[in-house]
């Protein structure tokens, strides 16, 4: 499988965990779970914007070959 | 200088992935609404076509504004949007960097709303003919870090330390091209904290009467050429510690499968287990392969990276003997550093593969040679087996032969008898002792062969053979004969 299409995928995967953990925060009922769920989301969006960034390094070098 | 009275005072470039087409457009329209652009700059106004221009860096698109121009580049493998600061020329030169500054940081935090994905960005602060020394420290002050210590300065301690150095401030010099501007400088800001090689912003001066040509296209171009070399090198980096890592995991499993070796050598270990050390070693050995494939997948692509950047680097700054580089210089060194690394890894690479193959050699001929003493032990056993069949079957045909002896003897005896009882013994008296011994034998040989070729050719199902037949016949000529002389007889 192209390793490109392989990080899309999981940016996108990382994108639905962090609406999950969105609408779970959303519906929390006490303030101790919402900002455990809030936690959850900072760590997705920082993993989406990791893969984000590998995938443009991966994008600049395949555009060299 | 802008004709109507206005300098270049500074730039600020957004590098872009170049087919992010979609997140440009989206960033040109933000950066044109922004400025408070009277004709529009929407992303309408961004013809597809022109997001794809061939060959080396091109001004694609310019908007111009009061206080501001908006580029758009397209350079080899990036996009850049462009932002030209202009102030009156009678304006103090700190002061309107300073003004200029917080212009940009409002437009950065703009920016950082949307959450474009940008490559990298770079802040130029612009100034005419001025000396060198002179704006370098304007600039430092201004960028708030009055403590850069000029690269020329700590040269001993660079050359000294050598390797990777994150230097605690420095600033590059270059001479220009005489060619391109008339002449000037560019200076290369690196802060306090911050990592030469991987950076997110980067600052330049430039000190030059005719900018424009620089900051059009010259300037990006190597800008764009380090953002991408820096990234290349910080993914490879990453590889080559994955890389390492695994190379180092493989070189315990080898001295392990090498060391158990040398202590089972005196034991007999099973070919099974040494078959799954080799198949274990030939996994490994495959690791390594792959890993030696993308190292020098890596040495190619930084190698590749280091000549686009000494073309970009060769149009905008000055050579020859004399002339003032620190900047190529600067980055030359650490990236021959990353490409040194780089080979080392191929060569522990390639050392560790070697190892690998020897430690597959090694247990491959302990199998062989256990294979070998296990063939000649089955070969020693087939070799007793057979001397004993021999043996079973020699004393099978002697007992065979006297079980057909006895056979013999007993059938002669009571065919005489029966024949004497049938035809009388004094009748049978009469006949000549030698013709009955040979018809008496005869019928015994074929009742005893007879036998023999009966139980043959009912253990093998086939009736054909010669023998059966023949002892058939005799027996029937012999019948046939004792009944023609007891007929000759009465």
């Amino acid at each position: 499988m192209d390793v490109i299409k392989l990080i899309e995928e999981a940016i996108e995967y990382e994108r639905q965990a962090a609406d999950r953990y969105r609408q779970g925060a959303k519906g929390a009922d006490d303030p101790e779970t919402r900002a455990l769920f809030e936690q959850l989301v900072r760590w997705e969006e920082d993993h989406e914007r990791i893969l984000r960034d590998r995938l443009a390094t991966l994008k600049l070098i395949q555009g060299q070959q | 200088m802008a004709e109507d009275g206005r300098r270049t005072v500074a730039v600020h470039f957004f590098y872009l992935l170049k087919e992010d087409t979609e997140s440009l457009q989206r960033l040109w329209a933000l950066l044109g609404a922004g400025s408070g652009s009277p004709r529009g700059t929407t992303s309408e106004g961004l013809a597809s076509s022109s997001l794809e221009p061939e060959g080396h860096c091109q001004v694609v698109h310019k908007v111009e504004l009061d206080e501001l121009d908006l580029c758009l580049l397209m350079l080899a493998d990036m996009s850049a949007i462009e932002i030209v600061y202009h102030r009156p020329a009678s304006a103090p030169l700190g002061s309107s960097w300073r003004q200029v500054l917080e212009k940009i940081d409002e437009t950065r935090a703009l920016v950082d709303r949307e959450k474009a994905p940008l490559l990298g960005e770079t802040t130029v602060l612009v100034a005419g003919g001025a000396r060198e020394a002179d704006i370098g420290e304007l600039a430092a002050a201004v960028l708030g870090a009055d403590e850069l210590v000029r690269e020329a300065d700590h040269t001993e301690a660079y050359t000294t330390t050598l390797g990777r150095r994150v230097p605690a401030g420095t600033i590059l010099a270059s001479e220009l091209e005489p060619g391109i501007s008339s002449g000037g400088f560019l200076l290369n800001f690196i802060l306090p904290g911050q990592d030469s090689r991987v950076t997110s912003r980067d600052y330049y001066a430039l000190a030059t009467g005719q900018p424009e040509a620089v900051i059009a296209c010259l300037l990006p171009e190597v800008d764009a050429a380090l953002k991408k070399l820096a990234r290349v090198t910080a993914h490879f980096e990453q590889e080559r510690l994955t890389i390492a890592s695994e190379r180092s995991v493989v070189d315990r499993q080898v001295g392990a499968v090498l060391h158990q070796q040398l202590i089972t050598e005196t034991g007999t270990p099973g070919t099974g287990r040494l078959e799954e050390q080799i198949a274990s070693l030939s996994r490994m050995f495959g690791v390594l392969g792959t890993d030696s494939l993308l190292v020098r997948r890596a040495e190619d692509q930084l190698h590749r990276s280091l000549k686009t950047l000494d073309d970009s680097l060769d149009q905008l700054i000055a050579k020859g003997p004399g002339a003032r580089d620190e900047i190529s210089k600067h980055y030359h060194s650490i990236y021959a550093v990353e490409l040194e690394a780089v080979r080392d890894n191929l060569a522990d690479l390639a050392f560790s593969r070697q190892s690998a193959q020897a430690a597959i050699e090694v247990v491959r001929t302990q199998v062989e040679l256990l294979r070998a003493g296990e063939e000649a032990a089955i070969q020693s056993q087939t070799k007793e087996l057979l001397s004993r069949s021999l043996l079973l079957q020699q004393e099978r045909l002697a007992l065979q032969v006297a079980a057909g002896f006895v056979e013999f003897v007993l059938v002669f005896y009571y065919v005489l008898k029966s024949w004497e009882g049938i035809v009388g013994q004094n009748a049978v008296e009469h006949i000549q002792p030698v013709l009955r011994l040979i018809v008496v034998a005869a019928m015994s040989a074929g009742a005893a062969l007879g036998t023999h070729f009966l139980a043959r050719a009912l253990h093998r199902d086939y009736w054909k053979g010669r023998g059966l037949w023949l002892s058939v016949a005799l027996l029937a000529v012999s019948l046939g004969a004792m009944v023609l002389l007891s007929i000759g007889i009465t």
